[in-house]
């Protein structure tokens, strides 16, 4: 299990929205990134009955690793809108050469959070380079809004 | 706009164009056209649209220019606003980022028989009804639970599939651009993610710059036109503007994963991954075709629904049957969507195809894809505004035929993120506002209204002026709102 310490914050863009992430390594970028797309969103990521969190096991496979994220951000929109479930957490993240394997630590839609969700269709990879600067890995995630 | 204020390579030709010179952008293969008067040209320059611009112009196959109309904003990949056509046979290629994630987002304009004056005393109530019957948002289910037969009737035949099902006047189909229905779909080729998405979205609004808006028609400005299209001052107007939902979404991602080998296998290099694209005599490119398709044909589709739920909305508030309440179509266009057309480049004939990007078909008269009663005339344009100005239709007129692959603008385009329209609008005020100028607003969420409000775009007045302007087309009415809903 990879845990770094990362962060997000918001990226200024004219007609949709973007996030910039940053963690210490590559895998952080991941925790970030979904950091990103909730906070995004608005939806509260605080979790007080540990009862209520469901796992949901996600497997990615990809060439680069910019195309990772942008798959692993498209699978945890598709879970809110279909699957009625909000990805809080990324747990046992395991990133090799081209493949990607997590946990996603999720809780069951409320009827607050609908209001939110569709506000992202889609994260793109307009732009998307994941870059190593200061010893910091970072990035810039345009979503579609 | 002095030239030392433009950057080095562009150029400005006339009043309403600029010209970005190949040199502008290593690997261009054509100029980047930019419809745009200097102030939307200074707005243009405060991002990364002339960027976008130049991007495309970079991607194989592309004829004459890369283009841009004068809505142009940042976008992801193409420029919003983006227009660019490709030979398939010079290694022209299809993109999905060329269309965009919400496949043929688009806009319908309904006319009345009814009397904004008159019917002001009906306007909330109206609004009430349709705010009650339209899902709005991606938490609420569409109208028709899409299954089995169901969908893969709506994803081949578009509106006709609503038609089938009851809910649509035949006549309808006239006045769709496609008459609502693409060619060439295959349901087989979307994934079950795609159908997943869509299957409880058939009929909903979805959210964003997604709305129902009830207008009155201010100002005629073309008398032939507007008297074709069915407008004249004073009319209570209904427009629609939505898209292809979470289907759309999906089978863009799908095809983007696709494409992103496919430019390794046909050896393309891109400036942005978001430009992912295939040959178009590829089978990734013909099968993206053929997904899209059916992501249009869904679009069209709920489209069609919504008008039904607004037809009943009337006559539950009228007591009148929508026929007799004169709720016919005008028009539909497609705003996001590749399609293969016939035009003339160089003096000679081709079959290209066509992204349109945040841009609008705008085919003149004559142009016999257009409805019997048009042809005279040539298209309506639909062009939504803020929900605190205007919307405007326009009609297409040759010089777009000329020079822009017969596209125009698609609206107001965005002048501030939904970032800082969160952190400068104040949601009391903006209601505030709307109630000032009386116009009933019913939403979704609260942040979803601050980041449509009327600042947070472009002048639309202006944009119609400067494709007015420039020739490619005209002004007929100017429509302005009375109630909103948005997504």
């Amino acid at each position: 299990m990879v845990e770094s310490p990362y962060k997000w914050e918001p990226s200024p863009h004219t007609a949709d929205l973007a996030v910039e992430i940053s963690a210490k390594e590559i895998a952080g970028l991941f925790h970030a990134a979904l950091a990103g797309l909730i906070g995004s969103l608005e939806i509260d990521s605080n979790v007080t009955d540990e009862s209520e969190v469901t796992e949901y096991n996600l497997h990615i496979s990809f060439n680069e690793p910019e195309a990772a994220l942008v798959d692993f951000l498209n699978e945890c929109i598709y879970l809110m809108e279909v699957e009625d479930l909000v990805p809080l957490r990324v747990g046992n993240l395991r990133l090799r050469e081209n493949r990607m394997d997590a946990v996603l630590q999720c809780r069951e839609v409320s009827d607050r959070d609908l209001s939110e969700i569709g506000h992202i269709k889609a994260a793109t990879y307009s732009d998307l380079q994941i870059e190593n600067i200061d010893g910091m890995y970072r990035a810039i995630v345009i979503f579609d809004t | 706009m002095a030239q030392e204020n433009l950057p080095k390579y562009v150029t400005k030709e006339t009043d309403f164009l600029f010209r970005i010179e190949p040199g502008f952008k290593s690997g261009m293969r054509v100029p980047g056209y930019i419809y745009a008067s200097d102030k939307l040209m200074q707005q243009a320059l405060q991002d990364n649209a002339l960027s976008q611009v130049a991007n495309v112009a970079t991607l194989p196959g592309i004829v004459y220019g890369s283009l841009a109309m004068p809505d142009i904003h940042w976008g992801y990949g193409f420029a919003i606003g983006g227009v660019a056509a490709f030979d398939p046979k010079n290694g022209g290629i299809v993109s999905p980022g060329g269309v965009g994630y919400d496949i043929n987002c688009g806009v319908r304009l309904l006319r009345s028989n009814l009397d904004a004056a008159q019917a002001s005393r009906h306007i909330e109530q109206l609004i009430n009804q349709m705010f009650r019957d339209v899902p709005v948002g991606v938490g609420e289910g569409g109208k028709i639970v899409l299954d089995g037969k169901k969908m893969q009737n709506v994803l081949r035949k578009g509106a006709k599939a609503i038609v089938d099902e009851g809910m649509s006047w035949p006549d309808d189909l006239d006045y769709l651009e496609e008459g609502g229905s693409l060619d060439g779909a295959d349901p087989s080729l979307l994934t079950d993610k795609a159908l997943q998405r869509g299957r409880k979205q058939g009929g909903s609004l979805g959210a964003g710059n997604h709305f129902i808006e009830i207008q009155k028609v201010e100002e005629i400005y073309d008398r032939e036109a507007a008297n074709t299209y069915g407008l004249a001052e004073n009319m209570l107007t209904v427009m629609i503007h939505t898209g292809s939902r979470g289907l759309g979404h999906q089978v863009c991602d799908d095809s983007l994963k696709i494409m992103r080998n496919a430019v390794n296998k046909y050896g393309i290099e891109l400036p942005d991954r978001q430009l992912a694209c295939a040959p178009l005599d590829s089978k990734e490119g013909r099968e993206y075709l053929a997904a899209m398709a059916c992501a249009a044909n869904f679009a069209w589709a709920n489209r069609s629904i919504l008008v039904h739920l607004v037809r009943n909305a009337f006559e539950r508030v009228f007591g009148s049957a929508a026929e007799r309440l004169g709720l016919e179509i005008v028009y539909d266009v497609a705003h996001n969507i590749a399609k293969w057309e016939n035009h003339t480049v160089d003096g000679k004939k081709k079959t290209l195809l066509v992204h349109r990007k945040g841009a609008t078909r705008a085919f003149a008269k004559g142009h016999p894809d257009l409805p019997e009663r048009y042809l005279k005339v040539g298209q309506p344009v639909l062009i939504p505004g803020d929900m605190g100005t205007a919307s405007w239709v326009l009609r297409a007129q040759p010089a777009a035929m000329e020079a822009t692959f017969g596209s125009t603008c698609h609206g107001a385009g965005r002048a501030m993120g939904r970032g800082e329209a969160k952190r400068k609008v104040d949601y009391t005020k903006l209601l505030h506002q709307m109630d000032e100028k009386k116009i009933l607003v019913r939403a979704g969420s609260k942040k979803g209204l601050v980041e449509e409000a009327p600042e947070a775009y472009k002048d639309v007045d202006e944009v119609v002026e400067v494709t007015h302007q420039s020739g490619i087309s005209t002004k007929v009415a100017r429509l302005v709102p009375l109630a909103v809903i948005k997504g």
